[in-house]
């Protein structure tokens, strides 16, 4: 049998999860920014949408903990164009515990209607505590002195 | 030697031309035509709107040598691409003769934003 064809169907359905190749964990502290960037294509009428995006962990939902959301202005297109946005979120510890594996997906709103969702990608961000941490503690020398 | 040449179809929306459409907006389709022969002669335009028959104004003109007649119909965009397919005439004292053509297609807009293949490509401290 030859393949003839293959066809990539959008992923833009919720709960519809994708893990990527790019799901390297990244280490970030409060007051950090994580950006988030989305490609994807469009067309239609101009529009002024917002890019949201989030942080927090994939279960039943998405629990998310900390996002943000940021204007986009996409042109008139009757065919489809290639568009790469993206969107800032600020690590708030009082929102956000320190700890790993914290998932992220982004989405495009037109005011509270979600337009499309991106899969989520697991395990990516690692909070780190704003405590005082020590790591390899032991006592490395003794002499007189 | 062909004595009309259409030089463009010319599709506009609220007085722009656009190459699409929303369905339901008024279309004025416009069809240059360019006496190409060596002497004075009537010309007129007829155009199909998809299988619809246009109704240019003028119906017909005359024209110098040379000279260039604009053909003007009004049209609605239905919910659908169009092919605006048209046709040059020269009058030659006692019947119209075509000797000209020239298509054009007119996109119907993508009434509702569409996206596809959204996702997450990167992401980074900054």
């Amino acid at each position: 049998m030859n393949i003839q064809t293959l066809q990539v169907l959008p992923a833009q359905y919720p709960g519809y999860a994708l893990y990527y190749p790019l799901s390297s964990v990244i280490e970030v502290r409060n007051g950090d920014k994580v950006r988030i960037t989305v490609g994807y294509s469009y067309r239609g009428p101009a529009k002024t949408l917002n890019l949201y995006g989030a942080i927090g962990v994939q279960a039943v939902w998405f629990d998310e903990k900390v996002n943000a959301s940021r204007q986009i202005s996409l042109p008139e297109s009757t065919s489809w164009i290639t568009r790469s946005d993206y969107v800032d979120i600020t690590i708030d510890t009082t929102k956000i515990s320190a700890g790993s594996g914290y998932d992220i997906y982004a989405k495009i709103m037109e005011g509270s209607s979600d337009r499309v969702i991106s899969p989520v990608v697991y395990d990516v961000i690692t909070v780190l505590s704003a405590a005082a941490e020590f790591q390899n503690f032991q006592i490395s020398t003794w002499s007189k002195v | 030697m062909a004595n009309t040449f259409i030089l463009d179809i010319i599709t506009a929306v609220g007085g722009e031309p656009r190459d699409y459409a929303s369905a339901g907006e008024a279309v004025v389709v416009s069809v240059r035509l360019k006496n190409t022969g060596s002497q004075g002669m009537y010309i007129c335009a007829t155009a199909t709107w998809d299988s619809t028959q246009l109704s240019f104004d003028p119906v017909y003109a005359w024209a110098e040598a040379l000279q260039t007649i604009y053909f003007r119909a009004n049209a609605t965009m239905p919910n659908k691409d169009v092919k605006v397919t048209a046709y040059g005439w020269w009058w030659n004292g006692s019947q119209w003769i075509n000797d000209s053509g020239k298509e054009k297609d007119l996109l119907l807009a993508a009434a509702a934003p569409q996206f596809s293949d959204f996702r997450v490509t990167q992401y980074q401290k900054v």
